[in-house]
């Protein structure tokens, strides 16, 4: 009777309650590397990462502390410095871990809604390093972006160089994008210290346009290079003070004419190894084939230009891994272009044409920006882009990794896709995308075209007035 | 008379302890929480594994959670759970051999459908190698895994990607 009548009892209570109320955080408990989060009732857990300081930020809402508030249970694992939790908003209640170092972490909800657990991986070496006290702190504000103070260009005949002082050091990244020879700079948790003018005026023979935005929140800055040829733009960090340097370069072995070089062309796989295969109603195809197909239309155009080319082979036979960036290191090569098809594992899941370079090497993202801005103007299938081969896997594909001067690999299409598939067995596709993969490579050496060699200060597109000093954009912000 | 007595005793006393059962619980639905005992977790999935899919041109990777029963390897588990979930990237057929952890690499001998039945591009094989590295970041004690086939060392399981050594389970 007394079972009976608590279970009435907490039935009848928990009917009586208004639907509206808040679940409440109930638990929040360390196991080894896993965090468990429980609620009363069902809620919507978001997570996201920021950086400088490194954290893992979790939004529970709707969510309320309980009005005794929560303790921490168990201990953190050694990546985690510090956990906070507070009422960020009426109904949210926000966690945040703070990282001693980059570390992977999956989240998962339960189907409930109620419960959720944050694995977290450990940082390398961080076991071996000295674990500071992990008390639960009152939740502090985030702290501010970091300010962009001032922006210098400085500039020679083949070079230009952006300055840009901060408030406090950050990471930045350069990520191609697939519109030509298109740059961004992406700076995280930056804002300019007042409003500037956005577009400049460039007149440097390498920039095409130079455009600075900053998004609605007010806290992440983006800078778009244009360029007006296959460029190498990389990141310097300077050590001492907060500096970035944008050098924005006219990349190696861009010099001279395509018949002056020596190209190493790679067929990927051959003999035993197939590569991916391409089953349908069609048949079976090779990918070795494909890539031999290509490869060979690829040394006739270079051929008919009076450059030097070397196959890592010349038919179906067995070549390893090692020995193809090795070839072309032993031969002194200028460059090395390795001919591909992919697969997904399901069957007409992705379609398109990616050329890889390797990890942020700036060579060869110039030359992958070169040859996929041709490649995407005739296949007529998805531009997928210029892409870092540590996009999906750490360390890169091994003959890029290996290849001492610029280097590609040209993922042409997916060859378990039926259309994509059907374009590879096409002879004349076939030889649009050798036209393409020479036009590329000649484009990244010679230039798109002539473009005017005036050599004048950058400035701004907008509010300039004659007279003006040289400007440093933007000004003292 | 005596009979119908105890019948009423025993009657008042039950509807007295559903009452006061009643009115405890009642009151109070989060009693056990007031009294600081947390609800503890139904569901405690003790590994994740993960795998890759496509968003516009970018791979995403999917954390799925995997029950560890009662005095199974986690390591294990995650990787057999690995190489058979839905949208696992590894080849049909692909099977754990056997796995052992040492001086913090984890060796992982696969059977040889890992090569015989790989047809995929370098796509399918940059997921299956990151898959692997993913979900073996999890385990504090392994920092490198070394990819074996039916014992032997390989070089590679579809000729993009370099396994002949451990590889680091971690970002460099």
């Amino acid at each position: 009777m007394v079972v009976l009548g608590a279970m009435v009892g907490r039935l009848h209570a928990q009917l009586a309650e208004p639907t509206n109320t808040t679940p409440t955080l109930q638990a929040l408990r360390w196991e080894q590397s896993v965090l468990y989060l429980v609620t009363s009732g069902k809620v919507t857990f978001h997570t996201f990462t920021l950086r400088e300081p490194l954290r893992v930020v979790i939004d529970i809402s709707p969510c309320a502390l309980p009005d005794g508030g929560i303790a921490l249970e168990g201990e953190p694992p050694t990546a985690v410095e510090r956990v906070r939790w507070s009422q960020f908003k009426e109904s949210v209640v926000r966690i945040v871990l703070d990282l001693r170092e980059n570390a992977r972490y999956a989240f998962s909800t339960a189907a409930s809604g109620s419960e959720a657990m944050l694995v977290l991986g450990t940082p390398l070496g961080a076991a071996e390093k000295a674990r500071s006290p992990a008390p639960a702190a009152p939740m502090s504000s985030p702290p501010p972006p970091a300010e962009l103070v001032q922006m210098e260009w400085e500039q020679d005949g083949d070079s230009a160089r952006l300055r840009m002082t901060l408030s406090r050091q950050v990471a930045v990244r350069l990520r191609p994008l697939k519109e030509g020879y298109s740059t961004l700079l992406e700076l995280p948790q930056v804002k300019p210290r007042t409003a500037f003018v956005a577009n400049w005026q460039v007149t440097h023979p390498l920039i095409e346009a130079v455009q600075f935005s900053l998004d609605e929140k007010g806290v992440r800055s983006t800078l778009l290079i244009r360029t007006s040829r296959a460029a190498a733009l990389s990141v310097e960090y300077d050590k001492q003070q907060p500096v970035i340097t944008l050098a924005i370069n006219r990349p190696r072995n861009a010099h001279g004419n395509l018949s002056e070089k020596h190209i190493v062309i790679d067929p990927g796989h051959g003999g035993t190894s197939k590569g991916a295969v391409g089953r349908g109603a069609d048949g079976v195809v090779y990918e070795k084939d494909i890539n031999l197909a290509i490869a060979h239309r690829v040394k006739a155009l270079l051929l008919k230009e009076k450059a030097t080319v070397t196959m890592t082979r010349e038919d179906d036979s067995t070549v390893e891994l090692y020995d193809r960036p090795k070839l072309a290191n032993e031969k002194g090569a200028d460059f090395f272009i390795s001919i591909h098809c992919d697969s997904t594992p399901t069957p007409n899941s992705a379609s398109g044409t990616t050329t890889y370079y390797h990890a942020s090497d700036p060579d060869g993202r110039a030359l992958a920006q070169a040859i996929q801005k041709h490649l995407a103007a005739v296949t007529g299938l998805p531009n997928r882009g210029a892409q870092t081969d540590t996009a999906i896997y750490q360390s890169g594909f091994a003959v890029l990794r290996h290849s001492k001067m610029p280097a590609v690999l040209i993922e042409v299409a997916y060859i378990n896709n039926d259309k994509d598939r059907a374009k590879l067995k096409d002879p004349k596709f076939q030889q649009k995308v050798a036209e393409a993969i020479v036009a590329g490579l000649k484009a990244y050496i010679e230039g798109e075209k002539q473009v005017a060699q005036q050599q004048l200060p950058l400035r701004p597109a907008a509010d300039t007035k004659e007279g003006e000093p040289p400007v440093q954009v933007p000004e003292q912000l | 008379m005596r009979a119908g007595r105890r019948i009423v005793l025993v009657g008042l006393l039950a509807v007295l302890a559903f009452s006061i059962s009643y009115w405890f619980t009642s009151r109070s639905p989060d009693l056990s929480r007031r009294l600081g005992t947390p609800t503890p977790p139904v569901t405690k999935p003790s590994v994740v594994v993960y795998v890759p899919h496509f968003v516009d041109s970018r791979t995403e990777w999917q954390a799925k959670p995997v029950p560890v029963g009662e005095g199974e390897d986690p390591l294990r588990t995650a990787l057999e759970h690995l190489m058979i979930t839905r949208d696992s990237p590894f080849p049909s057929g692909t099977r754990v051999l056997r796995v052992r952890v040492v001086d913090h690499v984890a060796e992982v001998d696969f059977s040889r459908d890992l090569i015989d039945n790989f047809h995929g591009g370098s796509t399918t094989e940059a997921w299956i190698v990151e898959s692997l590295c993913r979900t073996l970041a999890q385990f504090s004690d392994v920092e490198k895994v070394r990819i074996l086939v039916e014992g032997k060392r390989i070089e590679t399981i579809g000729e993009h990607i370099d396994v002949s050594e451990p590889v680091p389970v971690r970002p460099l």
